[in-house]
């Protein structure tokens, strides 16, 4: 992250109000955008919004770091994680016969700041492959059958693609697996 | 490069006979690193496939790092943090809930209203005891019979029934000035004057110039004082001055101190 994104990400734990009013006008638009479009009212986007600034700024305490890439674009990413969330919370209500147990609120903040810190984890391994292990997993996780893979990148069998997939899938697990912050959430 | 086992994407892809499935089950049953091999790739799969949220299992709130996140959750400092991401939030809130402010601004201006009026009720009602309290007529005349009076102290009495304020204190602060034997019902007067003119702070000195007068009507100026917060609304001293006053019955206006002190209550 550039020195200024650092700056800001400090600045934001620190609670001064330039940095939040900033972040507020450059992201929030984009996130209400989200959440209106996906189920969701202006309040639930302020929520949202107001969760993610806050659980940033609880693992910014708890362990500085620093956020490759676009301050704005990772508080929208994570904005829109945590309101898919939201979403799957409320399904998982309505459709659940057991009682659910709905945790006190910082249990709520601290398991969903545990799974962005998983999905993060994945998202930047992911990144790590080669172009062509990317590929061939984007197709492997979205379902598309072995056959259809086969054709559409021009491989010769099923079981080609099958040993491929498989070598591009233990590298992905070797790199999440190596990486430290995997042993902190495994119990996840 | 063997990381984890084939079978597993054999068995989350459902390519396994019903024999097969049932062998693996079995041996997930006792082989808890297989079972955590499973779970690994069953979340890439939720993660990578981008269609649910991968919810985390609450075990995980045991762990060191779980506890220091929900600690600072829970501290002040994150609701102070709240409070100031809120507060950024409610003050750059764009026009997209116009209709909203509409009725939150008819709200408002009500609730404002209501507001003030409890408010211009209090203020009367402060004006209101103050101007039941104040008994100018009670005063004694600075002007007796068969006495010689200053012409200056006469006329600065004069100014004051016609309630010439401004021109009353010139005169009797003229008077104060000249004098060396000073009538210590010009102090009660001047202070009145200034009281109707807002003058508190002066007014307060002349009711002190009455106490410390050494006469009749130095026991007067703990009232007088009084009627100078009640004027300025000033609660706090007001009770306090009026606490003084009904604690010995001999006190000037000992009945009139107990009866206010109760409507202030």
């Amino acid at each position: 992250m550039p020195k200024q994104e650092n700056d800001r990400l400090q600045n934001l734990a620190e609670g001064r109000k330039e940095v939040i009013k900033e972040l507020y006008l450059s992201v929030f638009p984009k996130v209400s955008g989200f959440i209106m479009k996906n189920n969701g009212n202006q309040l639930d986007a302020e929520d949202i919004f107001h969760k993610v600034l806050l659980q940033l700024i609880a693992r910014y305490k708890v362990k500085a770091f620093t956020i490759e890439g676009s301050f704005e674009a990772y508080i929208f990413s994570a904005c829109r994680n945590l309101w898919r969330r939201e979403l799957n919370k409320q399904k998982r209500i309505v459709t659940n016969d057991k009682v659910v147990e709905l945790s006190n609120e910082a249990d709520d903040m601290t398991m969903a700041t545990l799974e962005q810190e998983k999905w993060e984890l994945f998202q930047e391994k992911f990144t790590e492959l080669s172009g062509n292990c990317k590929r061939l997993l984007e197709l492997f996780f979205q379902k598309v059958p072995y056959k259809d893979i086969v054709s559409k990148l021009g491989y010769n069998s099923d079981n080609v693609v099958r040993q491929r997939i498989f070598n591009c899938k233990s590298q992905l697990t070797k790199l999440i697996k190596k990486d430290s912050r995997y042993n902190q959430i495994k119990e996840l | 490069m063997k990381d984890y086992p084939i079978e597993i994407d054999d068995y989350l892809k459902g390519n396994m006979s019903a024999s097969e499935k049932q062998v693996f089950e079995e041996r997930l049953q006792t082989d808890t690193e297989l079972a955590k091999e499973l779970k690994l790739q069953r979340d890439m799969q939720i993660v990578y496939e981008d269609q649910k949220w991968l919810q985390g299992n609450e075990e995980a709130l045991k762990t060191e790092g779980a506890k220091q996140l929900k600690s600072f959750f829970e501290s002040n400092e994150a609701s102070d943090l709240k409070a100031t991401i809120n507060e950024v939030i409610s003050e750059n809130r764009s026009g997209s809930r116009n209709k909203n402010f509409w009725f939150i601004g008819i709200a408002a201006s009500i609730a404002v209203l209501l507001t003030i009026s409890l408010f211009v009720f209090k203020e009367n009602n402060y004006d209101e005891l103050y101007a039941s309290y104040i008994h100018m007529d009670e005063i004694p005349s600075l002007v007796t019979r068969g006495e010689d009076i200053d012409k200056l102290l006469e006329n600065a009495q004069l100014l004051f029934e016609d309630k010439k304020y401004q021109e009353a204190i010139t005169s009797f602060t003229l008077y104060q000035q000249k004098e060396t034997s000073i009538n210590p019902l010009s102090y009660i007067y001047n202070g009145i004057a200034l009281i109707e003119l807002n003058r508190f702070d002066e007014a307060f000195v002349q009711f002190e110039l009455l106490a410390n007068s050494n006469s009749l009507h130095s026991k007067k100026a703990n009232w007088y004082k009084a009627l100078v917060f009640l004027k300025q609304k000033k609660k706090q001293e007001l009770k306090d001055i009026l606490k003084i006053i009904v604690s010995d019955k001999d006190n000037y206006k000992y009945l009139e101190a107990g009866e206010l002190l109760e409507k202030l209550d």
